[in-house]
């Protein structure tokens, strides 16, 4: 059984991939990076090299999303990235 | 040489060629006003001086003068006091308290005086909230109105600051992917053939002004994207992880420099000591003062200077406002340096190119425009490529008409400016409208003339015209002359005026020459030399 999307869904997939679902996961990303960024000395950093970064981070979800060939696993990285991030944003909020 | 899979290569080079297609328009709009906004300062002196120079931001006489308007305002407005230099060497004193907007965000309300330091003579008094009183500041209007369509395209907050984020995103993934898809990066850098060819000297000059402005494009995309998405995204999402939403919170512990608090009566010390203190420590000049909780005794006098000639990130030197004695010199976040700070810091001159004066900003106009310059040249070649299909014909109109009609409307803000200077209607508003006027009728002309080469010739006449009216236009609405500029040692006036009549002239030699006619069918790949070209 072929697991693949049908052929016309496949550009409209790779949109959603390469357009909201980027951004979105660049943003959790920047979100969660103020939790797992160590803080410095002026406590600081962790607050605002996400910022700093942050153009950086969609340029490069963008660029992968629009270059993997596999919308699978390009779907799946997103993913992960997205999973692994939300659920420290939701530990640290809730503890 | 970058040795990449066909494949790739291929999906790179569309992506560099949609993002700018598609975005192009915009973020041509955004880097021609950037390009301007360079110069806000010298723009503002220009058009808006004082009838003589003003040396230095803070004369002798501050510290009277804050302690008497002090005495002018509400005393709730003391709980900050923002001093920083105007238009024309003006001196603006801020008395604000900050409080919470209608709309329920935090911001800033109070009263602010415009004097002249020669004279300490206040030359307008503004009120309200922080939008209020810059609808009502008139002087700077001209750089105001060029800074709004840089940052935001006008469009309301906070849409205007992600939509010019996003394009600086596009600019740098139209940067990223050019350097990917170069085939021959080093040799496009020299390659320049100016012979009788149209077609390849077009492509040659996109080419050589695009792969030198590479460095410059993708340092200009990435501090530009920064700063529109610090406010719009950055600050409110890690508000929401770390302090609960609360971005008044977020922002004292990057900014604050408050001391424990203690409401008891206490003098201030004088500001002209703290001053002079400055200079003597940091070799430059003072540019901002801001003091909190004046007249208390917890009062702090927070001073940044202008960039010291080896330094690239500020400093702010903070005082104990009761003593006058230096608390420390702290860096742009946090009270002790730090790499986040250091980044942060770091943005500023790379995207204003403030950190060597006026050479570095010169520098910076000329890469800008160099950028301006492939911005628009690359849309052209990629919509005359396709220009068999009419709806990349009708692209390629639109192009013409951004590309040759955004100068004509930029010039013609500011003659609503000068005309309307006395009015109550807000400087950036009679801009807008004027801005809009032109560019409705710039439409209407592009629309009328069916060859491009022409309306390329009328819209660039035009502007010329327009550059060479606009120093007669100031002077005839009681603008300083030459003479009287010259001997005061206002050196932006003539500067300015001389820079306008110039490119002007320009404008105009360059309308004259009708641009060599190239068959669509022989323009062949347009931008760069690309594995996927020659496959």
């Amino acid at each position: 059984m072929n697991a693949a999307p049908p052929h016309r869904l496949r550009p409209w997939l790779r949109g959603v991939l390469v357009g909201p679902v980027s951004l979105i996961v660049a943003s959790l990303v920047m979100a969660g990076g103020a939790v797992w960024l160590p803080e410095g000395d002026a406590k600081v950093n962790n607050l605002v090299l996400p910022v700093v970064l942050f153009p950086l981070l969609w340029t490069a979800t963008f660029l992968y999303t629009c270059l993997d060939k596999k919308l699978a696993r390009a779907y799946a990285v997103m993913g992960a990235l997205s999973a692994v991030n939300a659920a420290l944003i939701a530990w640290h909020l809730m503890t | 040489m970058i040795k990449l899979p066909q494949s790739d290569t291929k999906a790179l080079l569309a992506i560099h060629g949609w993002s700018g297609v598609l975005l192009g328009l915009l973020l041509y709009v955004v880097i021609c006003t950037g390009v301007a906004a360079v110069f806000a300062e010298e723009i503002n002196d220009w058009a808006s001086p004082l009838p003589h120079a003003n040396a230095h931001a803070f004369p002798a006489g501050i510290d009277a003068a804050t302690r008497r308007l002090a005495t002018q305002v509400d005393p709730q407005f003391h709980e900050e006091i923002a001093m920083f230099r105007s238009a024309g060497g003006r001196l603006n004193l801020r008395y604000h308290l900050h409080d919470t907007m209608p709309n329920g965000k935090p911001g800033e309300r109070g009263v602010e005086f415009e004097v002249d330091p020669a004279t300490w003579q206040p030359l307008a008094t503004r009120k309200g909230w922080d939008d209020e009183i810059a609808d009502q500041t008139k002087p700077s209007g001209v750089a105001a109105f060029l800074i709004n369509l840089h940052v935001r395209l006008h469009i309301p907050e906070p849409w205007g600051l992600f939509v010019t984020g996003v394009l600086g995103l596009a600019m740098m993934i139209a940067a990223v992917t050019g350097i990917l898809v170069h085939r021959h990066l080093l040799a496009d850098l020299f390659t320049l053939r100016l012979g009788r060819d149209a077609l390849l000297k077009r492509r040659d000059l996109h080419v050589v002004a695009g792969s030198w402005n590479l460095p410059f494009a993708l340092i200009l995309a990435f501090t530009g994207s920064f700063f529109s998405f610090a406010s719009s995204v950055g600050l409110p999402a890690i508000a929401m992880v770390t302090f609960g939403g609360d971005q008044a919170a977020l922002i004292d512990t990057l900014y604050s420099t408050a001391r424990p608090e203690n409401k008891a009566p206490a003098p201030l010390a004088n500001i002209e000591a703290m001053l002079a203190d400055v200079r003597h420590r940091n070799h430059a000049e003072p540019n901002y003062i801001s003091v909190s909780h004046y007249g208390r005794a917890d009062a702090t006098v927070s001073i940044n200077t202008v960039l010291p000639g080896d330094e690239l990130v500020y400093s702010t030197f903070v005082y104990d406002g009761t003593t006058g004695a230096l608390i420390r010199e702290q860096p742009p976040l946090g009270k002790v340096p730090s790499m986040g700070a250091s980044l942060v810091g770091i943005m500023y001159p790379l995207h204003f190119g403030n950190f060597a004066g006026l050479a570095s900003k010169t520098v910076w106009v000329a890469l800008g425009t160099a950028a301006a310059y492939v911005s628009l040249t690359g849309m052209l070649l990629w919509t005359r490529r396709r220009e068999e299909q009419l709806a990349w014909r009708r692209m390629s109109r639109v192009v013409h008409y951004v590309g040759y009609g955004l100068p004509l409307a930029l010039v013609c803000a500011p003659y609503a400016f000068f005309a309307l200077r006395s009015s109550d209607v807000p400087a950036i508003t009679v801009q807008d409208i004027a801005f809009l006027v032109v560019s409705a009728a710039a439409a209407v002309i592009a629309f009328a003339i069916q060859d491009l080469d022409r309306l390329r010739r009328v819209l660039l006449g035009c502007t010329g015209v327009m550059l060479l009216g606009l120093p007669v236009m100031r002077i005839a609405t009681g603008g300083l002359g030459w003479a009287d500029a010259w001997s005061a040692g206002i050196g932006a006036v003539p500067v300015v005026d001389i820079a306008l009549l110039a490119f002007g002239f320009i404008c105009l030699w360059t309308a004259r020459a009708r641009q060599a006619r190239v068959p669509a069918a022989a323009e062949g790949p347009a931008a760069i030399s690309t594995e996927a070209h020659s496959a």
